[in-house]
């Protein structure tokens, strides 16, 4: 039986420079979400989720999942460099394998929406890892949004995003914040948009503000 | 997105799985009955008590002839719970409080369920459009519409049905589906005559596209009063027009018109066939819910044109009803409730339309013409 799949990727820095209490409350924040789109079933059935931790490599700490199938979300480990060339590469083919076996299954796939966390400092050369992932040529390119905090660079944050970008004010913890900001996205994500008669192409419905944070504009490299 | 503590989860879905599995709809025949259940994959199905079966047959026995009786009245059989067709949400049916969002409060709020029919020498009509679950959980309203009226030009008289679904992300887009429908009604009304012998000349096309542009026009002269933006009632739009007197029941002429994913099918020989081309590609790697929509967005204007005889049924719909019908066990469902020798009373319609498939929780709206009489 088809269904309708938003795949929801979280693609978290968990880096040296993300040590303390940063990936603390990313920690602290991810039961949370967890609870947040698990135990809201009319979102969670159609929702899976998949979280991919980056330092100078990137690994799969949770394979695409049905959230309200899994117990508890891997928690991060903060160490190492940080390289965004390998968080794109692996959220390229991670991307590339899960919606073919969605499609495999005969599902109608949405857009792949990411959650992008980290501090903002990388240390390498990724405008060709992220060129790769965004090309809107390539079908499955995802809606990115950009989440920042601590010692933020909010242009790094905003060259990530392609929606929108998100920067930490220090008004709430960072676990409230996300919390607001999956509130806002599931919302969206589910409602329809409208198609502009100039290019076709979707317009998605992203919270102006969240509580939180400041909002700026995506400003991809 | 919070989800209130009314919202039902698996334990109460099971609970209202058990009460109602093995129930017939009222007015259903026990074969359609027998088929249907073959696709009931709930949890406790199996759970019904013979002795609560037993109790059910007997209240549904004594239905047409019983006294007056506080015990009997006991015995009446209930209502079953929306049909599960393949694997079952994980949360159970649901209304919630009523809607809470701007748009509702303000007065312009729309009911949950609009259930209606009519029957005319030679045609039988039944539609409903029904609020999803995505809106019940938002506590918004529903943003579908639809209408069926008996359209008389001074010459020539016909059936005008329509479905339209306000875009989801415009604040109200549910009041630019209801006056897409009732500006339809008054421009296509006028021009009964017109529209069928376009259908016979090649000229439809041209003629539905300048009635659609007067539709949205006549959007457009709402939002000027609303004192909003044109864009903050987008909707799609799918519209069958009926003869009411054809030279043969056999060949009873129609013509569609559509804007957006609002589309239109013809049920015949067990299947459903699509009237129009689709606006979104099944096969494609990413689904959009993007849509061509009035008033500002318009995209090509969608016709079709064909006969129906007593033995089919034209339907009108939005998405929430032909995306579900992507899957091969709703088409085959639903041609077993509707392409059968007994069309649905409206209660039984209603029932029927609101089947419920894992993950499609969009409003549903769907109105129905069969080539025949009650």
């Amino acid at each position: 039986m088809a269904q309708q799949i938003l795949p929801f990727y979280l693609v978290c820095d968990e880096s040296g420079s993300m040590d303390g209490p940063p990936v603390q409350a990313i920690n602290d924040s991810l039961p949370k979400l967890h609870a947040e789109i698990g135990s809201n079933p009319v979102v969670a059935d159609k929702t899976k989720f998949c979280l991919i931790g980056f330092n100078h490599t990137a690994q799969v700490l949770l394979p695409l999942s049905d959230l309200s199938a899994v117990g508890s979300i891997p928690g991060l480990q903060a160490s190492g460099g940080t390289d965004y060339t390998s968080a794109f590469d692996l959220l390229y083919s991670t991307i590339s394998s899960d919606v073919q076996q969605l499609k495999a299954n005969g599902d109608q796939v949405y857009r792949p929406a990411v959650f992008f966390l980290s501090d903002g400092q990388p240390g390498d050369n990724w405008s060709a890892s992220y060129q790769r992932v965004t090309d809107p040529n390539w079908p499955l390119h995802p809606n990115i949004m950009a989440f920042g905090f601590g010692g933020v660079d909010a242009a790094t944050l905003q060259q990530v995003a392609t929606v929108r970008a998100f920067i930490a004010d220090g008004s709430m913890g960072p676990d409230a914040a996300l919390r607001e900001f999956a509130k806002s996205l599931t919302n969206s994500i589910v409602n329809s948009g409208s198609r502009p008669a100039d290019n076709g192409a979707l317009t998605l419905s992203v919270p102006d503000n969240v509580p939180g944070f400041t909002a700026l504009p995506a400003d991809p490299v | 997105m919070e989800l209130p503590s009314w919202v039902p989860g698996s334990d109460q879905g099971t609970r209202r799985d058990a009460d109602g599995a093995g129930e017939q709809p009222p007015g259903a025949q026990g074969e359609e009955y027998a088929a249907a259940e073959e696709y009931q994959e709930q949890p406790g199905a199996g759970e019904v008590s013979a002795r609560e079966v037993s109790a059910r047959e007997a209240g549904a026995g004594q239905a047409g002839a019983e006294q007056p009786g506080a015990g009997e009245a006991r015995q009446q059989p209930r209502f079953p719970a929306p049909a599960v067709i393949g694997p079952a949400p994980s949360f159970g049916p649901f209304l919630g409080p009523l809607p809470e969002s701007p748009a509702a409060t303000a007065g312009l709020a729309v009911p949950d369920t609009v259930l209606d029919g009519a029957e005319f020498p030679g045609l039988t009509i039944r539609g409903a459009s029904m609020r999803g679950d995505d809106h019940h959980a938002r506590q918004e309203v529903r943003q579908d519409s639809m209408g069926m009226w008996r359209v008389w030009d001074g010459e020539t008289a016909a059936i005008l049905l329509c479905a339209a679904d306000g875009v989801g992300s415009q604040p109200l887009s549910h009041l630019g589906a209801a006056h897409a429908c009732a500006a339809l009604r008054s421009r296509a009304g006028r021009s009964v005559t017109q529209l069928l012998a376009a259908s016979q000349d090649g000229s439809l096309a041209e003629l539905a596209a300048h009635i659609i542009g007067d539709i949205c026009l006549a959007i457009d002269e709402v939002a000027r009063r609303l004192g909003v933006e044109p864009k903050a009632l987008s909707t799609t739009l799918a519209a069958a027009l009926v003869e009411a007197g054809p030279a043969t029941e056999d060949e009873r002429r129609y013509l569609i018109l559509n804007v957006g994913d609002a589309t239109a099918f013809v049920l015949r020989d067990g299947e459903f066939v699509p009237c129009l081309g689709g606006s979104h590609d099944p096969n494609a790697p990413i689904t959009s819910s993007g849509t061509w929509a009035l008033p500002t967005a318009v995209g090509p204007v969608g016709t079709a044109v064909g006969t129906i005889g007593p033995r089919d049924m034209l339907m009108v719909c939005t998405d929430g009803m032909s995306n579900p019908m992507l899957n091969r066990d709703v088409r085959d469902q639903l041609a077993r409730w509707w392409g059968g020798d007994t069309i649905p009373g409206l209660p039984e319609f209603g029932w029927q339309l609101s089947y419920r498939v894992r993950t499609f929780s969009d409003d549903r709206t769907a109105v129905c013409v069969w080539g025949r009489g009650q």
